[in-house]
């Protein structure tokens, strides 16, 4: 125990604020880094526009400063390293984001999130901060069991979430269109997780759970929560073969389905890993007649430098499909039709 | 002889004493954390109190004191732990009837409602692995002594007591609230941290309030 491992930082306590910083450098034409610490778009959203905000820990880069711009939301309000920010700086987030069609906070289903958000709701109607409303968003199928899904934890799924969502507030939706929109998506989607080997805690250097060399995790949570257990290490085809069933069988996609797929790189892993993954994915996706209308591979949602990848699974129709197609322009996530 | 009365003065005294008591049990709260979360609790509650004392420096009546303690642990410690013990103060200054002055009945009503808050907030059991398991024998302890008409002194010992022994049965339990919920099993054979906490504020009010008496203030 006690290995640390090496970070490139300068001082504990100040990684969350130069991050942010350095962040609004590099990326000055699409987002600005507020006085109050919040990441806001350079241009903001036309006025009579749904304003969008999630606040959340970070440590998840690019999630979720990456995706502040047109077509994904507005305001991020990042908390210190893994802790969901305070409420008031949620309710500043979002008397920011009002463009006097109201606010839609989004909460990722964890612990300090939902709590700090329902504060900062109850502020909000106390100081008449209005209109503005919550949805609470899951998605890891490991976190509870089918039938308690309002128990599950919020993992890199809810990125379906977000890209759809934002374009659907750019076109005019109305707040309680919004919200129905998130509760829509949030339904459709399932995500189940494997970790190899875990990352480590910026703040202290020191591993965030023991995982020994010849086994892996299921369900791995993203501040490095255990899941359903643990299973012999084992190959690419063998590792999807566990995986992509339970995710299947829990909407569940059935064949003629039509469906978004992400694969998504928790911290370490290659590209070269996350190919040969996804071509078991989309060979078994294939045999269960389920047609994959668009897929997303790569680092989007992260637990320091973890190794493990999430699959993520949204069933769409014609509607989420061009809201799908939309052009989005994060800082670092860009979207755009090819 | 114990008093009768607390006084805005007292309250101070007994925040400014969980202030440097949680500074001083911050390397055992992190090391705790670390266990069963991330292990950053300890420096980040020493660090979100110690901006509350800097502010209760300043005269305030009671619900303001109590206010600012909640402001300052939800917003400068954020997460969960932040969330839920600025609940806990925001439930006490809610519920202050006399803004000057306090009898033990009334300070034990208002332990009351910041523990509702935080059990409304949290959606937590007695039994769950969180500061509710230090939290709510300690407030039955407090109440009951109130009610006996025990003395301030010997009631504050007793909560702390209380505390104690509900931290320390938190060493068994399986977690089934909060991100330590996904350990499973794994959680169980160590003691929460906030319930650590919890039980460290109640021996800070104990201790500062030995101080008050033997100030004879």
């Amino acid at each position: 125990m006690a290995v640390r491992t090496k970070k490139l930082i300068n001082h504990p306590q100040d990684i969350q604020r130069e991050m942010l910083a350095g962040f609004a450098a590099a990326y000055p034409d699409v987002i600005r880094l507020t006085e109050d610490g919040l990441i806001v778009r350079r241009v903001e959203k036309e006025v009579g526009k749904v304003g969008l905000v999630i606040g959340n820990g970070t440590g998840h880069e690019p999630a979720m400063i990456g995706l502040i711009g047109p077509g994904w939301l507005d305001v991020n309000v990042p908390g210190e390293i893994f802790a969901a920010p305070g409420p008031d700086r949620i309710v500043r987030g979002i008397q920011v984001a009002d463009r006097g069609a109201g606010v839609l906070l989004l909460v990722s289903h964890h612990e300090g999130d939902r709590i700090n958000a329902e504060i900062a709701m109850d502020l909000c109607a106390a100081q008449g901060i209005a209109p503005v409303e919550m949805v609470l968003l899951y998605d890891d199928i490991s976190s509870a069991p089918k039938g308690s899904e309002a128990d599950r934890r919020g993992t890199s799924g809810l990125f379906f979430v977000w890209k759809m969502l934002g374009a659907y507030a750019e076109m005019g939706a109305s707040l309680s269109e919004c919200r129905r929109m998130a509760e829509k998506i949030r339904d459709q989607t399932r995500t189940l997780a494997v970790a190899l080997t875990p990352g480590s805690s910026p703040i202290n250097r020191e591993v965030m759970f023991e995982l020994p060399d010849d086994e892996m995790e299921i369900g791995m949570g993203v501040h490095g929560e255990m899941g359903q257990g643990r299973l012999p290490f084992t190959s690419a085809d063998a590792t999807v073969a566990v995986m992509l069933p339970q995710i299947l069988a829990d909407l569940p996609f059935r064949s003629g389905d039509e469906v978004l797929v992400m694969l998504n790189d928790s911290g370490s892993m290659t590209q070269m890993e996350l190919f040969i993954a996804y071509r078991h994915i989309a060979l078994l996706l294939s045999g269960a007649g389920i047609q994959v209308y668009k897929c997303w591979v790569g680092r989007y949602a992260t637990t320091q430098e973890m190794a493990g990848m999430a699959i993520s699974l949204c069933k769409v129709d014609e509607q989420l499909k061009s809201l799908w197609d939309a052009p989005a322009i994060g800082a670092n996530v860009r979207w755009v039709q090819p | 002889m114990s008093r009768e009365k607390i006084a805005a003065e007292h309250i101070q005294s007994m925040l400014l004493t969980t202030a440097q008591q949680w500074q001083a049990a911050s390397h055992i709260s992190g090391a705790l954390d670390a266990k069963l979360g991330d292990g950053d609790h300890g420096h980040v509650l020493a660090n979100g109190m110690a901006a509350a004392a800097e502010q209760l420096r300043e005269p305030k009546n009671i619900p303001e004191m109590f206010m600012t303690t909640a402001s300052s642990l939800m917003n400068r410690m954020g997460g969960a732990a932040g969330a839920l013990l600025g609940s806990f103060f925001l439930g006490m200054a809610t519920a202050t009837q006399e803004p000057a002055e306090l009898t033990l009945v009334d300070f034990s009503a208002m332990c009351s409602a910041g523990c509702a808050a935080v059990k409304r907030r949290s959606r937590a059991e007695t039994g769950d692995k969180t500061l509710l398991d230090a939290l709510e024998p300690a407030i039955h302890a407090l109440a009951s002594c109130a009610e006996a008409g025990a003395s301030i002194a010997n009631s504050l010992q007793e909560a702390a007591k209380a505390a104690d022994a509900g931290a320390n049965a938190t060493v068994a339990m399986t977690a089934k609230h909060g991100r330590a919920k996904f350990l499973g099993e794994r959680s169980a054979g160590h003691m929460d941290p906030g319930a650590h906490s919890v039980s460290v504020m109640f021996h800070a009010w104990h201790i500062a309030w030995q101080d008050i008496e033997g100030r004879g203030v």
